[in-house]
This record gives C-alpha cells, structure tokens and sequence, in this order.
C-alpha cells in the first residue's frame, strides 16, 4: 500500500498531470466564485477534453476543479452573504457579518487555511479508510438518511437565529417548496397550480440566489452602502495574519469539522447537502462562550469551512469502491473513471491502487495550491467590502440572474428568483432567518424519498433500527441545548450589532404578518392534499401539520411582542410608521422594479440586451455615475454574456419577441 | 501530440471563448454544413450518463457529417427530456442546425400524456443507439443463493428497487417479474439506477432495472464477487416467436429463454403482449437523434449520414467496447422509421393494459 502511494504521488506529480492539475485548480476557484455556477458544470465542460488523455492526467485535471470550488465559493458567502454551493451555506451566518465588521480578510484567511487543513485530511482519511470503511457505509440505509436529514433541519433550525420556532417554521417553508411539483414516488404533479415550469419543481438555485443575493444587494443599494459597514481606516483585527492565527488557535476544532466532513461526506446522496451544518452545530455546541455566534465569530467561519472542503474525499469513497456517486459532481467523476476503461470497486483498491492513490494526491496538492492562490489574493479580495455598493451592485446581478438561468433555461427561474428575491427580503426584514429554507429544501425530497422508502422496505418502525436511535438520541441532545442557549440568550441584553445576524432583526408586525401568511399557506396545503393519494400527501401532511403549530405559535409570541412595541412606541400608528420604515419599503420596490424590468426587457428583445441596459442605467440613475462609467461597465457586461455564457457555456438564451 | 501543446490547447479551450465540444472543421467540398454550427439539446443534466454520452458522441458524429460542421451540445433539461423534446418540436427553427438527442419516452405517446405535445413520428429521424435492458440483483435471495437464473422461480417473493410507479424502466423491470409469474413487491422512490443499486448493495432491495453498460461498469465488482448476478435481458419477440439473442451477453440469458426454463412454453397473455410491445420500442433503442419536421432535405440526409457513419466508426466502437466488453447497436433510419409508426399504430388493447398497470402502481 505504501508502495503504491509513493507511486501515485509520482504520478501526479508527473509533466503534464501536475499541469493539468494547476489548470484545474483555477477553474474551480472560478467556478466556486461565482454565484450559481459550481463545481459541477466545470467538470462537465472539461470532461470531453479528457477522453483522449491517460487516467492520471484526466483525474488531475477534474480532481483540481472538484476539490477546491468550495475554497473558492468562501468569497461570495463572506462578501455577499450567498451561498457560493449548497455545501457552504453555514459560512454566511459568521462570515458575512465579519465582511460587515471590515474583517473579510480575516474570514477568508481564516476560512482557505482550514479549507486546505481539511481538504488534506479529507484526501488523507480517504486513503486510509478504503479498504475498512465499506461495512460503515453500507450500514447507513433510507431510515438512518431519513433521521440524519431531520438531524440537519435540527440544527438548521436551532442555530440559524434568534428563535427556534422560527427556524423551523423557516425549514417548513423549504419543505413546501421541495414538493413543488412531480411527487417522488408516484409521478404525480403536487402544488403547481397548473404551470408547466412548476411540474419539474422549483429549481434550487434561483432561490437561493433570490433568498439571499437579491435582499443583500437590494441593502446595498437602498443604503448606499459598502459591504463592511465600518470604514477601512475603522476596520480593526481583521487581517489575514488574524486569520491564519485564528485557524492555528482552534486547531482542535478544525480536526473535528474535517472528521465531521470526511465522515458525513462518505454517505451517498446527503453528506455535503448538511455536512456545514453539522460542522457549525458542533462549533457552536462545543464553544463556551456563544454570544458572538451569527454576528461574526470567526469560529463560525473555521467549523464549516474545515468540514465542505474535507467532504470531497469522504464523498469519493463510495463513488470509487461502490460506483455510486453521491452528487452530480461525483456522477461526472464517475462517468470520468468508466470513460478511462477503469471500474469501480476492486480494481480501483487493488489493481490500479497507484491511480486512486494519485486521485488522493491530487485532492492534497489541489488544496494545497487553492488555499496558497486564495491567500495571496485575499488582500484584493477583501478590499471590495469597502468599494461603493452601487458599483459592485449591477456586476453581481449580472452574475446573479445568469446564474438563475443556468437552472433551467426557463423565463420561469427568472420569475422564480424574483419571488424568492421578495420572500427572502421579507424573512429577512422580519426577522426569520433564511438558511433553514434553503437546507429544507435540499433535504425535502431525500427526506420523503427515504421516508417513503424505508415505510416500504421496513415497515412502520423503521425508526427502531439501532444506529436510528442513535440519530434520534442526537436530535434530541441538539434541541435541548439549543432550547437552553436560547432562553439563556433571551434574558440577556442586545446591542444594536447583536440584532444585525441572521434572523435577528426585530419586527414584531412584519413577523406577525409571515406567521399568518404561513399559517394561511400550510392550512391551504393540507386542505389541498386533502383529496391526493396516500402516497402523495404523507410527506406534505408530515410537514404541514407541526408547520400550522410552529406558525401559530410564533404568531402568539409576535403579537405578544407587537404589544410590547405599541405600548413603548406611544401607541399603534406610531409603531406602525417605525415598523413600515425599517423595512425601507419604498426604495426597495422600486429597485425590485428595476429587477423586474430585466424579465419586461429581456421578453423584448433577449438577455443580451437587457443585462447590459440594466447595468448602464442602474449606474446612471441610481449610481449617479457617468455616461463613460455606465456604458464600459455595460460594454464588459456584455462581453461576459457573449463570450463566457454563450461561447464557452453554450446557454440556451431565451428567444425575444423583437429581433429575432 | 506533445503533452505541453495538448495542455496549452486544452487550457486556451477551456478558458477562452470557444466552444465546449466544438471541433475545428477542417476544409472541405462545399456541403450544407461547411463551416456552420449544429446545435445539440440534451433533455438532461449535464453529468448524467445520457449527457457524457452526448459529448463522446458528437465528436464521432461530427466527423462523418459532410462539411465537418461544429457541434455543441446544450442541456436543457426537465420532464425526463421531454422540455428539450418540445422546444426542438416547437421552437427550433427549422434550418437544420439545432437537433435533438436523448433518450425518448414512447410510453409518453402511448399514454397520451400531456407533458408530451408532439409525436415522435413528426421529428426526422437521424439514428439511435441501443443499449440493451436488463434485470440484475442479489444471489441470496434464496438460502443457498442463486446457482443460475431460473432459480429466481424458488424465491417466495422478491422485491424490485425503481424510481417512479408511472416511468418506462419501472414499468418494464415490474411487468418482467409479473409475466414471469413470480411474487414481487416494487419498492419505488430511488433516484436513478445508482440509488437502486446502492440499495441493492445495502438489502434493502433484491432486484433492480439497468442497462448492459451500467451493469458490466457500475456492477462488475458486485457480480465478481458472487454478491450479485444478471438474472435476464430484453429483447423483443417477433410475432412468429423468434427472437434475437445478443452474441455479446452471455453471462444471463434472454428474458424469452428463462421463460422457457422456468415455464416450458413461450410467454403470453394481455400483460406479456404489452410489456413484449415496450420492448420492441426501446430494446434497441434507448436513443436517437431528431431534428424538427420540415428541416431542408440536404441538412437531414447529411445528419442521417453522419450519424451512421459516427456509430459505425472504428473509434466510437474501440471506445465503447473498452468501457463496456461490447458496442452499442446502431439503429438506422429505415428502422428508426419503423419503431416510430408502430408506435404511431399502437394496438388500442397493449394501449389498454398499460394505462391499467401504469393506474395501479400510481395508487
């Protein structure tokens, strides 16, 4: 074995693996970057250039992308509060405050030094676990996938905000919307109101681009802001020393997450839809002092980022000793090894050990370099906290609305990313915090297909199986942590930064008005199903009913609170004007207006067009830039469009009405 | 090729604007393609089988097409392909540059569901690709373990891992089993056939539905080792009761001969005349090449030449057999032709049964 990985560090090592391995390694730093793209559409624009190539070459080269587009997706969660992939959405909740503090440099340092620290692990643990660890994953079947998705709601809920009701009337929300469409078992249409777009159901990416770029940016704007809050010459303790310090300091912590990471990774299909939040949940859970958690603890960054990095080799083993892969990116992977004639399972751990072992040295040295390029440039990285918001605004967008395209090529995900856009805004306004959403709705259709499933194979008990109980035991242990952190939390006084993370914004009428509308959505939902099969409504009733007394309990606290508030304001029209103001509701429906006319003019005369107008008059009108300023950023904006989008990703552009 | 030029190439490719399977055309006689783009919609994600298939693919379809046009291939995905099927029906314009290429869902037609607003019969045929169905799964589901196929007929009841009540592969691995005769329970919800497989592995499941070139790649440990085995294949009966056998499987036999075995007799019946029906549909095959009606005569010849000559090409079939021990079957246009009528003709009984099947599973 020993031999054998000498030999594969050799062959990676080798002109022209190593190159392809560095090339590699850009791209997935770039498509980890930019919002909505990840990793999976670069392997698959590069894999027909490996068919000719020799194995190792062909896995240098995807295994640079694969391994490192969760380093580089640590720059739009820390400076736009979106989650770059599905796989790092825990980073927001810390990492974007500490952009908002002036302390982005520090986030990222902090966050690419343990990205590497874990991805290494990650590459080692999978070299060593290989030929022991197959009985482990096997063992986990449809009950445990079931209790462990409900475990990452758990944490989810608990963790992301001020209120643990909220969180979970937040993760029911995500439910609802993962059953948009045909139902997982028996192909049937759920909730689409008889749209076509609906019937494939809700793309994942436009919401969340819409959930939580559209409000941030919307904040942007309106408030003619920077991403740090704090001027740059204010902006203390958040260096990029800081952050590697910072990563040294909770080293402890890093090999935990990373162990998280790997482990939770190897489970086919869930692992790096929760492993964040996993990761997070211990952070938090394993700390002594919380109070700084979700405002800009740095300890926040370091648990998810040591754990996403390090799930990609955990998540390699079952797609190399099994042939199953547990995502997209290891489907293409997959395809990849039969491409070369190699097949999964022994060969790969016996016969051709020098290659899988060179896979393993390519994650290691792709980590490596990542982390060394990403920190040379986090300086400049970092520096775009502090640009005015407005010239940053309509480049995000741009890249935002592709990105939404890319789901499906609809006018639909524009529409869709424009709803979630308001949904997010209101959540976000109103106090409700917006990750559980989007984690629900990963989860939502592995949690009904392994719900319905395991009723199946295992009959109505199937949460009795030994490991299952242990899940439960653990979703146990969370609630009552978090349950205590909470009441513990609420007792203490809050500043006015305290109220600025995630789901901790204070708007008693706002929320009132979510917890009804939701009440309404979920009462309707049940009603709805009423009629369906069993098998159609099991899984929307399992989520509606403790949705309706999630939601009514949170209205009973909200009103409680808007009383609180009326009374301190001076009486009810006096809390009605602050409540209305917060929200900058005017300004921010007029922007929306904005948004909405790049769906009127792209209709027109196509994206082409409308993407680059926008970016022009958004610079002019509410920039209040000029003309030269306006029509390069324009002119730049439509390059990207043309060469990038249309030439190297080959979209489907939506055909205009004009000028065909 | 000097490894440092093929890497300098492969980069500019890649983070240059050009395209992602374009092909450099090289000069020659003036054709309808010289010099243009063929645009190829793919119903599905990329990164799927049907998608990496498509891309390996186009590089030997290109190849052949008289001109060397481009081609590029585009996902656009949703409906189990059936969005890409529209859109090429109704929006594609009709210039010969944008086509098709899939997989293709008859039960879709047959069924005259919605969500498919044309008929197969309006495209232009280019060609298809076979890739022979079959059922696999553990060998202990009976003590002792399963010796040879027919031994199946020994187990009390089996059970069968698919992904939806109403989808073509579900439905085919369950009216297998139900012609057959034996005791199964179909436990749905699975994505794809790795989830099936993956459950397999872990018993929650004992049978499942695949192709031939998923079992011999994604399956080959699991039958090396004794785990797991292929139980039949598919292949159509001709109405006199002949049928053909693939002279590259031979580690299962054909689904009509473990009939046989197990019944002495040919299979037969409302059930067996609708699943043998399917199967003469798909069984050879699982993808084709469409390009919208009314496409100038010379593109769709061009198209239909390059096709054939891309499938029958020495490269295309060293590079299959080297994944897969066998290549995958070519289907011509005459054929294509064909199976696209007799589903335009299908039997109103077949049509019957299969709308009573597909009914039950939904419940």
């Amino acid at each position: 074995m020993f031999e054998a990985a000498i030999d594969g560090l050799f062959l990676v090592l080798q002109w022209p693996a190593i190159g392809y391995l560095m090339l590699g390694v850009g791209l997935g730093i770039w498509l980890g970057a930019v919002p909505g793209l990840g990793g999976a559409i670069g392997l698959v624009i590069i894999l027909p250039f490996t068919f000719d190539m020799e194995p190792v070459q062909a896995f240098s080269l995807l295994l640079g992308v694969f391994a490192v587009t969760s380093t580089g997706d640590t720059i739009a969660s820390v400076m736009l509060g979106i989650p770059g992939t599905a796989a790092s959405q825990a980073t927001i909740l810390d990492g974007y405050p500490m952009a908002m503090k002036g302390q982005a440099a520090r986030a990222l340092s902090a966050a690419y030094t343990v990205s590497m620290i874990g991805g290494i692990l990650g590459a080692f643990v999978l070299a060593v676990s290989l030929p022991v660890i197959l009985p482990v994953i096997l063992a986990f079947a449809m009950p445990e996938f079931f209790m462990l998705a409900i475990l990452g709601l758990a944490m989810v809920g608990a963790l992301s905000g001020g209120s643990i009701l909220k969180g979970f009337g937040a993760a029911m929300i995500g439910l609802l919307f993962s059953m948009v469409g045909y139902g997982q078992m028996t192909g049937r249409a759920r909730f689409h109101f008889e749209l076509e777009y609906l019937l494939d159901g809700l793309p994942l990416i436009p919401v969340v681009l819409g959930l939580f770029a559209l409000p941030e940016l919307m904040e942007l704007a309106v408030r003619d802001t920077s991403i740090s809050r704090v001027p740059k010459d204010q902006a203390r303790g958040g260096g990029i020393r800081q952050g590697i310090r910072d990563a040294f300091d909770n080293r402890w912590l890093v090999i935990r997450c990373s162990a998280i990471g790997v482990y939770i990774g190897m489970i086919p299909g869930l692992g790096a839809a929760v492993v964040d939040w996993f990761a997070y949940g211990h952070t938090v859970q394993s700390a002594k002092d919380k109070s700084q958690f979700g405002l800009g603890d740095v300890r926040g960054v370091i648990g998810p980022e040591s754990a996403n990095n390090a799930v990609r080799g955990g998540s390699l083993i079952p797609t190399v000793a099994f042939g199953i892969p547990g995502s997209a990116s290891n489907a293409i992977l997959l395809s990849a090894l039969l491409i070369q004639g190699l097949k999964p399972g022994t060969e790969m751990l016996v016969d051709k050990l020098d290659i899988t072992f060179s896979m393993v040295w390519a994650i290691v040295i792709a980590n490596i370099v990542a982390a060394g390029l990403l920190m040379v440039c986090t300086r400049q990285i970092a520096k775009v906290a502090f640009i005015r918001g407005h010239l940053i605004l309509p480049g995000i967008i741009l890249f935002v609305f592709m990105g939404a395209w890319m789901a499906s090529a609809d006018i639909g995900d524009w529409f869709a990313l424009l709803c979630a856009g308001i949904i997010g805004f209101i959540l976000k306004r109103a106090g409700w915090p917006r990750p559980p959403v989007i984690l629900a709705m990963v989860l939502g259709p592995i949690m009904e297909q392994s719900f319905q499933i395991s009723l199946q194979a295992f009959g109505n008990l199937f949460f009795l199986r030994p490991i299952s109980i242990g899940i439960i035991g653990i979703i146990v242990i969370t609630l009552v942590l978090s349950a205590r952190g909470v009441i513990r939390n609420k007792t203490a006084p809050k500043s006015e930064q305290q109220l600025a993370g995630e789901g901790r914004e204070k708007n008693p009428l706002l929320s009132a008005v979510v917890s009804l509308f939701g009440l309404f959505i979920f009462a309707s939902a049940i009603i709805m199903s009423f009629k369906w099969h069993l098998s159609d409504k099991q899984f929307p009733w399992l989520a509606s009913f403790p949705a309706v007394v999630f939601f009514a309990c949170a209205l009973f606290f909200d009103l409680k609170d808007w009383k609180k508030e009326t009374e301190s304001a001076g009486g009810f029209r006096l809390a009605l004007n602050a409540s209305v103001e917060k929200m900058l509701l005017k300004k921010c429906s007029e922007l929306f207006g904005w948004f909405f006319g790049i769906i009127v003019v792209t209709v027109l005369v196509g994206q082409l067009i409308a993407l680059p107008l926008f970016i022009a008059l958004y610079l002019w009108r509410w920039g209040g830039y000029g003309w030269r300023v306006s029509v390069g950023y324009a002119a730049v904006g439509w390059a990207i469009l043309y060469g990038y989008y249309d030439q190297v990703l080959h979209v489907v552009w939506y055909t205009q009405l004009l000028f065909r | 090729m000097l490894p440092l030029k093929r890497l300098l190439i492969c980069a500019t490719a890649i983070s240059a604007a050009t395209g992602i399977t374009a092909i450099t055309s090289k000069a020659a006689d003036a054709a309808f393609y010289d010099g243009k783009t063929i645009t190829v919609m793919v119903g599905l994600r990329a990164g799927g089988t049907a998608d990496t298939f498509a891309r390996s693919f186009a590089s030997f379809w290109q190849k052949h097409i008289p001109g060397n046009p481009n081609i590029i291939v585009k996902n656009l995905p949703g409906g189990g392909g059936l969005k890409a099927t529209n859109f090429v029906a109704e929006k594609a314009k009709k210039d010969g540059l944008t086509v098709l290429w899939g997989p293709w869902d008859p039960l879709a037609q047959a069924l005259n569901r919605k969500s498919l607003r044309t008929k197969y019969q309006n495209f232009g045929f280019l060609g298809g690709t076979g890739d022979i169905r079959l059922v696999y799964g553990r060998t202990d589901i009976i003590p002792g373990g399963i010796k040879k196929a027919a031994d199946i007929k020994k187990a009390a009841s089996v059970s069968i891992g698919g992904s939806t009540a109403t989808g073509l592969q579900g439905l085919l691995g369950r009216l297998s089993l139900d012609v057959l005769g034996l005791n199964f329970k179909y436990i749905k919800g699975y994505r794809g056939g790795s989830g099936v497989f993956a459950a397999i592995k872990r018993k929650e499941v004992q049978l499942g539905s695949t192709s031939i070139t998923s079992f011999r790649t994604r399956s080959a440990d699991f039958v090396k080792t004794g785990e797991g085995r292929g139980y039949f294949y598919l292949t159509p009966v001709e109405a006199n009761g002949t049928f053909k056998r693939s002279p590259f499987i031979k580690e299962m036999p054909a689904y009509p001969d473990l009939y046989k075995q197990m019944h002495g007799k040919m299979p037969s019946g409302a059930k067996w005349d609708a699943f043998n029906y399917m199967v003469s549909l798909i069984a050879e095959m699982t993808f084709v090449g469409l390009a919208p009606g009314g496409i100038p005569a010379e593109a769709l010849a061009d198209l239909q030449k390059g096709y054939a000559g891309g499938s029958n090409d020495p490269g295309f079939i060293k590079q299959s057999v080297k994944k897969f021990g066998l290549p995958y079957v070519f289907v011509n246009v005459e054929k294509g032709q064909r199976v696209f009528a007799s589903l335009a003709d299908a039997p109103p009984k077949v049509i019957a049964t299969l709308k009573e099947i597909v009914a039950a599973a939904g419940k």
